[in-house]
């Protein structure tokens, strides 16, 4: 493959190693998360107990639209958002925009509509009000927010996730220089030889055949956490004099001359019904400029079509329900920028082409979690035998890499106990800080790593084998009636869980075929 | 129906790259099985085993191809875990 010189080599593996050991904790909580979030759709299904199957943008909406307009304050009709909320109900925002502490935001008045035509909810306030975590989906937006800035107040935690991703970035480019065998090496797992020959070729057979998928999936993380906090304000500073709204509209507004004159809105059953026909799929969001005006206009958004990468959008003229055009994400003409920015979400989060795709995203990305655990562990066996000793960090790695899949499995069950009482915004989170600090606790206690193993792989298992019989309990739908309701995601996942928590546990109860011999490797290994 | 053929295409890579994993001379040697695939006959199988790509990159467009890929890649790593196994 690459072959660098003897120095230039020993440089790269001691950017390889420092870069991966001084994030990697926080990386792999990163990636463990997104791993997660790829059927972050499918877990707030499965965990709230939906089993409607019939779209809000398929059922009629039209007449409930311009009730809600009308006696929505004419302050609030500057533009709407539209989505499906809950199990399949509509969720309808009147808002307008502000700038809050320089960042822009929406603020207005938000009502759900069920399956019935009722407005089953109405609340006042911002978009943080609105799209935050709600009692039916506080563990999806949980796992999320864990996966897009670790909990972390706006701008910092978007910041540290894209560092993190560069860092990946760096990890993946500088393991590519230092492997001399890439492809020589791409099946061989040797366990019966030393501790730092198993993790290194566990490391690296892992490594090279999810390369190029780290490279994406560390660019487009990147991409997404640095372009609200850095490339946005940038911009905003140099071309818009600051003025982030601005920015907004030139880059995703609908260019024209303003029409205020007073108008109905158009028949939205139509522009629903005919953009569910040209896209060939339901809408995932829909936008309204300008409500109750002339030149309003509606965007639609959706996936993107069989076979294809890009997202589609489609425009309507809202007055009157015509179909305008095929919108670009960026800029009213199509463009090479707009189409790269467009293929970043489905790159990142594997949306594309359905369960298909999202189990090959949750499959690299577990590839990952395991290339960033077996790096780190790879790390800790080289000074085993050194003078310094880094038992602590062993420890760390083990209480991090173990205990968070059992601290967001206690989320999981915190969340379906406190769900029916309305309480699980507060107790999902709860949750994983108990589960945390159990491993934590358990990471003091434990007389050596391979005991504390031992007790969290366990307690892992038991937790994954306990969730669809706790998610029963709390009342969820059995087998029976998810299958009949056309629902069968919900059995699906019960069973990946039972899978995945009973092969822990059986693991556990295996010999070890390990022996380890002492073997001398060379620098670049 | 691109999903059928995608998946295809990915059984298709993943048995040959197992078959390729499975001849793999350093592999075979570090775990004492003897002599693995001549170079000959892995060039062949690595080719053929990049065709279905190939294929869905010509006629059925990116989505596709990074969907192959993705699953070649993790047929690729499942295999060298199953064989160690």
């Amino acid at each position: 493959m690459i072959h660098l010189p003897k120095h230039e080599t020993k440089a790269m593996v001691a950017v390889h190693g420092w870069s991966g050991i001084l994030l990697g904790l926080l990386l792999y909580a990163v990636v463990v998360t997104g791993t997660a979030a790829v059927f972050a759709e499918e877990i707030g299904a499965w965990s709230a107990g939906h089993v409607a199957t019939r779209s809000a943008f398929e059922r009629p909406m039209a007449d409930t639209l311009r009730e809600l307009g009308t006696e929505t304050p004419a302050k609030y009709r500057e533009a709407v958002d539209v989505f499906e909320t809950g199990d399949h109900d509509l969720g309808l925002f009147f808002h307008r925009h502000e700038m809050a502490g320089g960042e822009l935001i929406s603020r207005g008045l938000f009502y759900v509509v069920n399956g019935d035509g009722r407005v089953i909810h109405r609340q006042a306030g911002t978009n943080d009000d609105v799209y935050g975590a709600r009692n039916d989906n506080a563990l999806r937006s949980f796992l999320v927010d864990t996966h897009v800035r670790l909990h972390l107040p706006n701008p910092w935690g978007l910041l540290l996730t894209g560092i993190l991703g560069l860092s990946m970035l760096v990890a993946a480019i500088s393991g590519l220089l230092i492997h001399r065998h890439l492809f020589k090496d791409i099946f061989t797992l040797r366990r019966s030889g030393s501790a730092i020959l198993a993790n290194r070729d566990a490391h690296s057979v892992a490594g090279t055949w999810s390369l190029p998928f780290a490279f994406v999936l560390a660019f487009t993380g990147s991409f997404f956490s640095f372009f609200g906090t850095v490339g946005v304000p940038l911009v905003a500073m140099a071309a818009f004099g600051g003025n982030v709204h601005a920015l907004t509209e030139a880059i995703y507004g609908n260019p024209g001359s303003p029409d205020p004159r007073p108008a109905v809105i158009g028949n939205m059953d139509r522009i629903n019904a005919d953009a569910i026909a040209r896209a060939g799929a339901i809408p995932t969001f829909v936008t309204i400029e300008n409500f109750g005006r002339a030149d309003a206009r509606v965007t639609t958004y959706h996936p993107p079509k069989a076979a294809a990468l890009a997202p589609v959008s489609l425009l309507y003229d809202g007055a009157t329900a015509v179909f305008l055009q095929e919108k670009p994400l960026i800029g009213p003409r199509p463009s090479t920028g707009g189409t790269l920015a467009a293929i970043m979400s489905p790159l990142h989060f594997g949306n594309f082409a359905g369960l298909l795709s999202k189990a090959i995203w949750f499959g690299l990305g577990f590839a990952m979690c395991y290339v960033t655990y077996t790096g780190m562990r790879l790390w800790l066996v080289r000074r085993e035998d050194g003078v310094r000793s880094f038992a602590w960090l062993e420890r760390t790695n083990m209480v991090v890499c173990l205990g968070l899949p059992f601290a967001l499995a206690a989320s999981a069950a915190a969340f379906l106990l406190a769900m029916p009482a309305g309480n699980a915004p507060w107790w999902t989170p709860a949750g994983f800080l108990i589960g945390a600090a159990l491993a934590i606790g358990a990471g003091v206690i434990a007389p050596d790593c391979v005991r504390l193993g031992l007790w969290l792989r366990r307690a892992d298992g038991a937790l994954l084998v306990a969730l669809p019989l706790l998610r029963l309990v709390a009342g969820g739908p059995g087998w029976a009636a998810a299958l009949a309701a056309g629902q069968p995601i919900i059995v699906m996942l019960d069973i990946a869980f039972l899978l995945a928590g009973g092969r822990m546990l059986w693991q556990l109860g295996r010999p070890s075929k390990a022996t380890h011999q002492p073997t001398i490797l060379q620098p670049a290994e | 129906m691109m999903s059928v053929l995608t998946l295809l295409a990915i059984v298709a890579s993943g048995g040959l790259v197992f078959l390729l994993g499975h001849g793999d001379p350093k592999r075979r040697r570090s775990a004492r099985k003897g002599k693995g695939h001549d170079a000959g006959l892995r060039r062949l199988l690595a080719a053929a085993a990049l065709l279905p790509g190939l294929a869905l990159l010509l006629y059925g467009g990116g989505a596709a191809f990074i969907l192959w890929l993705g699953g070649a890649a993790l047929a690729g790593w499942t295999a060298a875990l199953l064989m160690d196994a």
